[in-house]
């Protein structure tokens, strides 16, 4: 019998016996099939193949790979850079998320700038920003935004909703779709599928990924973020592939509707327009950068105060492989500061901060084996 | 205006590509892909030459626009895969027969579309420089399968670790080239229209049937080849001694071969003639 993905009880995602009956099947589908790889585009999905061991239930020739999920390590330096430079400036305080305090900036990062006199605050969820603002109108906030699709809708209802005229923004999310066309371009030759993010295409929706079945022809499914979730979309792009087919499919549906959230969708294409946008490390990627629209010009922090900073940005330490390892062309192993020079204590690329790094990842859970029961 | 162009007269299609410096970008490789596709399903022509530009045939990857990238090894890597795709189909085109008039001399990546037609003919001051190494690279564009087959083993070993330009005569006796002619472009370019049209107008088919047969076992490998050529070029991308030797190239843009090495030294040079102290 096949595993059904209409699962209500979210602790059957967790699942012993269904997490090996989905092995199982993986394992006969994937038989006589060639060796391949599927890349995953999802911080969330490789902390959780790592920490529930998820690899070691596929068969050796099915690869899934981490690739440029992880919000935190994609977030362009030049942006860090500018908001330690904020940061400096009398009466303006930076807010940001936790994970973006440690992140290395060309020469500093934004928690080494405020021990040394920055002012950098955190929060945990963009309101904080709107009551920080409220509560000290004779300074002015900034508040340095980083995430996919699902950040970028939040800030984009906040500055709908309206925000104090002290708050402005340092926008440095990104939209998810375009980077697979560079993923395309660079790595056709070897990769077979993409298990896409729950969070972000609960937003976007399914469509904005038929380019990959139009252009690529290469399956697509979206996925969430249980053991079951994982393994139930690895078995439906396995199908797939070995079918010769390049559907997008949902094996989410408990989050996900085909045509994603449409009022978050609205409100989006009001407040931002997209434009070519760095990925750290990785490239310029066309269309991918939230930029706030020309009517909100009086909110962006890098537009109504001085944000350059006096020296040219450098996005990685030289022997920092953070960029190839988000490309999927290399593991953290490959790094030789991996472990040694580089820990989560004193990280030396942006990989190393955020919990859904992969070199984090990898290195909180060190190739655990995880009894499920 | 675009610096591609596609002229058909008399069953021969014509495909000029006289980019700056010789120096193929990613939208030149698109379009030279795309005009090299349209003349293989254009049923008007039976032959194809491929000219490249008056002064260099073909340079390869466009160094100066990856330098100048936010990241260079991606761009190269993109770069150097549009142009493995031209050489593909050249490789490909299984319905007519396809000539590489060299005016002008040719390096790296721009030596492997020229000795991927079927037929090749130089002026006599073109010099091939299959100077994969001295940029950094291990090389691609299918070399590691038509070379061999071309000039052998042992001749593919010296040309591609040393990375010496090559002389006309030299690359004639390799095989590289079908022949040398002599006098200025406009005899050169008289002399390769009428061989096409010769070729195009007479017996044609029978040269295509011959093509099929000597392309097979080649064209069967190609895939998994390339496969190990981009594998290994992904890595050559990423590696400081592409970098250094780009900044080299860009910044001075001069010569890294050893005089040691050099088999031609200060002779008609396509690197760079001023700088060479010979
Ligand atoms: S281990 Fe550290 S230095 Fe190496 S790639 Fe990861 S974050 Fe960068
Ligand atoms: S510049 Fe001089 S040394 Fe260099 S390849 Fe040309 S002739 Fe040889």
């Amino acid at each position: 019998m096949t595993v059904m993905n209409k699962q209500l009880n979210l602790h059957a995602f967790k699942d012993r016996e269904i997490v090996n009956k989905l092995a199982e099947e993986i394992q006969l589908i994937s038989e006589n099939m060639a060796p391949l790889k599927i890349m995953h585009i999802c911080g969330g999905h490789e902390n959780a193949i790592v920490r529930y061991g998820v690899r070691q239930f596929l068969p050796g020739h099915i690869q899934v790979i981490a690739g440029p999920g992880c919000p935190v390590c994609i977030c362009p330096v030049e942006a860090i850079d500018q908001a330690v430079t904020l940061s400096l400036q009398p009466k303006v305080t930076v807010l940001t998320f936790g994970d973006m305090l440690r992140v290395p900036a060309t020469t500093t990062s934004l928690e080494k700038v405020r021990s040394d006199g920055g002012s950098v605050k955190v929060i945990y969820s963009p309101l904080d920003a709107v009551k920080f603002a409220n509560e000290k109108p004779e300074q002015t906030f900034v508040f340095f935004s980083v995430g996919f699709e699902t950040t970028a809708a939040g800030i984009a209802g906040l500055i709908q909703s309206g925000v104090p005229k002290n708050l402005l923004f340092l926008i440095a999310n990104r939209y998810m779709p375009p980077v697979l066309k560079l993923l395309m371009e660079v790595h056709d030759e070897s990769l077979q599928g993409f298990l896409l993010a729950g969070h972000a295409t609960a937003i976007s929706g399914l469509g904005v990924y038929d380019f990959m079945h139009d252009e690529f022809k290469l399956p697509c499914a979206a996925a969430g973020f249980e053991p079951v979730d994982i393994l139930l979309a690895v078995r439906e792009l396995l199908k797939q592939i070995k079918n010769s087919q390049h559907e997008v499919i949902n094996c989410y549906p408990r989050v996900i509707r085909e045509e994603g959230n449409l009022v978050a969708q609205k409100c989006l294409n009001e407040v931002f327009d997209l434009k070519p946008g760095v990925w750290r490390g990785i490239d310029v990627v066309e269309d991918s950068a939230y930029i706030l629209k020309e009517k909100y010009a009086f909110l962006d922090a890098g537009k109504q105060l001085t944000c350059i900073p006096p020296y040219p940005p450098q996005a990685h330490h030289p022997s920092c492989l953070c960029h190839r390892i988000m490309l999927g062309e290399v593991e953290p192993q490959d790094c030789k500061l991996f472990k040694k020079a580089c820990t989560p204590g004193k990280p030396f690329g942006p990989c190393m901060v955020s919990p859904e790094g992969t070199c984090h990842v990898r290195y909180t859970y060190p190739e655990i084996k995880i009894d499920f029961s | 205006m675009s610096e591609i162009s596609y002229q058909t007269l008399n069953n021969v299609g014509h495909i000029k590509f006289p980019v700056h410096n010789g120096a193929m970008d990613l939208q030149h490789c698109r379009q030279l892909f795309e005009t090299i596709q349209s003349a293989k399903q254009d049923d008007s022509i039976k032959v194809i030459v491929l000219w490249g530009g008056p002064d260099f045939f073909c340079n390869g990857i466009d160094l100066n626009a990856v330098h100048l990238q936010y990241n260079s090894s991606i761009l190269a890597y993109k770069n150097l895969k549009a142009l493995n795709k031209i050489v593909h189909a050249v490789l490909t085109a299984d319905t007519k027969l396809v000539i590489s008039a060299l005016q002008g001399s040719a390096s790296a990546g721009g030596v492997m579309l020229a000795v991927a037609a079927d037929l090749r003919y130089a002026r006599s001051n073109v010099i091939l420089t299959p100077s994969y190494a001295n940029l950094g690279l291990c090389g691609s564009e299918y070399w590691s399968i038509l070379l061999p087959a071309m000039i052998g083993y042992g001749n593919t070993q010296k040309l591609l670790y040393e990375a010496c330009p090559v002389s006309p005569a030299e690359a004639l006796h390799l095989g590289l080239i079908h022949q040398v002619i002599c006098g200025e472009a406009p005899a050169f370019a008289e002399n390769i229209t009428a061989k096409a049209e010769y070729l195009a107008s007479t017996n044609i088919d029978a040269r295509l049937a011959a093509k099929s047969v000597l392309n097979q076992r080649l064209l069967a490998e190609m895939d998994s080849q390339v496969k190990l050529e981009l594998e290994k070029m992904k890595d050559c991308c990423n590696h400081p001694e592409f970098e250094s030797s780009r900044t080299h190239f860009v910044e001075k843009n001069s010569c890294r071969q050893s005089l040691f090495l050099c088999a031609s030294p200060g002779n008609n040079c396509r690197i760079n003639k001023s700088d060479c102290d010979e």
